[in-house]
């Protein structure tokens, strides 16, 4: 740990990702998260990595995967639209099963909608998004140093687990400045190259095929097969979630991201009104933490979910809640960010019903 | 403490807020303008950041309107999209000679450079450039990162930095200690560019930890502040 700094989201998210020990950032430039790949663009040549600005989001991720199958720490940044244009590449980084980081800091949408914040990407984070069934494990930090301490994780997961990690933020994330302490340095010198990476036949008897396809049905399935499986092990290893004031509450809001931020000042005005609120904040979106869900269901009166989309994350904790007790929604569209006073009176509308 | 004075500085028309991107320029700007208003001066706050995506000015229009201030902003219609776009008819407010012009410019060589335009307007003798300084931001935390940032940013706006306002903070986070360490190195870039100090920053709730400082002070109200934190404990 070194000197607290004031810094953006999207300059913390970089800086976190060198120290982690990102060795090549491929991207395009988009709004609202333009100072991430500016501040590679800086710091990546200083320290002999590579940055490079690809002529397309298309063509970025494309170079991501080229990289990964290397074994090396790669990653990207862009936003709702430049995420939406990548997903082939996701589909197939994710059947060849190579490690890379991918950070979508979302805007408005759909189409090309605005620059203002929103978390309307959920769906496609965590169900896909590309064709095929494959997931990302996709991390949501709610402050500017969860974002710089969970870039960190998520280079480990992916190595660990050889699979795209998505980390899920917003415009707001991004643009907000806050006292922030790195994580030491990773030693990159350390780094041993992985036994499948394609980097030459070298000593091996055979040569090291990565490949995202099997013509035949029956292979096909197989490899499907072994993400499954690994997704299974994932589910069981790597949920994580943060419960805030949980202990004594009547009832639970559950909110990602920034919007989680915002419930816990509502929660404070709520608790200063005697109703007692807590929060249920899943920092892994997949894999959901549905068990902390399920069990919190019999302690609480009803959940209120809350997000700046139409209720995607809704429908999973309505999944975890599975009918127990009423679930309740108050969303945003189109990059309006709820006010904590808002929330309240949305909740109250439930009290007493 | 000693509070800040602005007198001395009112012999320019304009008075022009630039420095590295999360340098505090937009919240100095606002409260720069407010302290000349409350002494009874005209004057007309623009906003000019075309860099940034949002927290601007126009964001916390609603907010400033109750201090009446006058305000030069880009079309509303462009504050949820991409595109740089100065306000309507700007030339002709800034050619204006009815009042102060306070300028809140975009951050880096890329906002500054933006106004490098106006030039012929905003005529060298006619200006107080203002550079702000945090050094605890990344790339202005000692004497050779300010030096070159102040470099750059001259470079691209055509313009020569006037004085420096010393702004070091961490946010809730600030320090008495953070503050004079921050306070040191700016003077040392005083010294070695020759460039006063005009007066520093602080956050008006926070005005305890600066009673031993020997620059003047402009208390800030702040106003860009989204999504304050609450029981956020470090993960």
């Amino acid at each position: 740990m070194g000197e607290k700094l004031l810094m953006k989201g999207s300059e913390a998210i970089a800086e976190a990702a060198i120290r982690a020990g990102a060795m090549a950032f491929f991207g395009y430039p988009i709004t609202p998260q333009n100072e991430t790949p500016e501040y590679f663009s800086r710091r990546m040549p200083e320290l002999g990595r590579v940055f490079l600005q690809a002529e397309s989001e298309v063509a970025a991720i494309n170079m991501v995967y080229g990289a990964a199958c290397t074994g090396t720490r790669a990653i990207t940044t862009s936003s709702s639209p430049g995420i939406s244009l990548m997903q082939e590449g996701f589909s197939y980084i994710a059947n060849t099963n190579v490690p890379c980081v991918v950070v979508n800091a979302m805007r408005g949408g759909p189409g090309l909608g605005d620059i203002a914040p929103a978390q309307a990407d959920y769906f496609q984070a965590t169900k896909g998004g590309g064709h095929g069934d494959y997931h990302s494990i996709v991390i949501a930090p709610h402050t500017v140093q969860e974002e710089a301490d969970l870039m960190f994780d998520a280079f480990e997961l992916a190595d660990k687990y050889r699979i795209m990690v998505v980390v899920l933020v917003d415009g707001l994330l991004g643009q907000m400045m806050e006292p922030v302490e790195f994580k030491d340095w990773v030693d990159v010198k350390k780094f041993k190259t992985p036994e499948w990476a394609t980097v030459g036949q070298g000593d091996r008897a055979q040569r090291n095929i990565l490949i995202s396809f099997d013509i035949l049905a029956e292979g096909l399935e197989k490899m499907n097969l072994v993400l499954q499986n690994k997704y299974a092990k994932i589910r069981e290893n790597e949920v994580r979630f943060e419960e805030y004031k949980m202990d004594d509450a009547d009832y639970a809001i559950t909110a990602f991201g920034t919007v989680a931020r915002i419930a816990k000042t509502t929660i404070e005005l709520a608790r200063n009104e005697g109703i007692k609120i807590g929060l249920i904040r899943p920092i892994t979106l997949y894999p959901f933490p549905e068990k902390v869900i399920e069990n919190r269901a019999s302690n609480v009166k009803f959940f209120f979910d809350t997000e700046m989309n139409e209720g995607q994350m809704l429908e999973d904790v309505k999944l975890a809640v599975n009918g127990k007790k009423p679930v309740y929604f108050h969303g945003r569209l189109g990059g309006i960010v709820p006010t904590a006073e808002e929330i309240l009176d949305e909740f109250k509308k439930h009290l007493g019903g | 403490m000693i509070e800040f004075e602005p007198k001395n500085l009112l012999d320019k028309e304009f008075q022009i807020f630039i420095g590295r991107i999360g340098s505090g320029k937009t919240e100095i700007s606002i409260n720069f303008a407010m302290k000349l208003k409350e002494e009874g001066y005209k004057v007309v706050l623009f906003d000019m950041d075309i860099v940034k995506p949002y927290i601007r000015i126009r964001d916390v229009m609603e907010e400033l309107t109750k201090y009446n201030l006058e305000i030069v902003s880009p079309p509303e219609a462009t504050r949820a999209i991409d595109l740089p776009i100065f306000p309507k008819f700007i030339i002709g407010r800034l050619m204006n000679k009815d009042g102060y012009k306070i300028l809140d410019v975009g951050g880096d060589p890329y906002g500054a450079g933006s106004i490098a335009q106006f030039r012929d307007v905003i005529k060298e003798g006619l200006y107080n450039l203002f550079f702000i300084v945090n050094t605890r931001r990344p790339e202005t935390s000692n004497l050779r990162e300010i030096i070159k940032a102040i470099s750059m940013i001259q470079d691209a706006s055509r313009m020569k930095v006037t004085h420096l306002v010393f702004n070091t903070n961490l946010r809730w986070e600030t320090t008495k200690d953070i503050i004079m360490e921050g306070l040191n190195v700016v003077k040392e870039v005083s010294l070695e560019t020759h460039i006063p100090v005009a007066f520093g920053c602080v956050d008006e709730s926070g005005m305890g930890i600066l009673d031993s400082i020997d620059i003047p002070i402009l208390p800030l109200k702040l106003f860009i502040n989204p999504l304050p934190l609450t029981g956020i404990k470090n993960i």
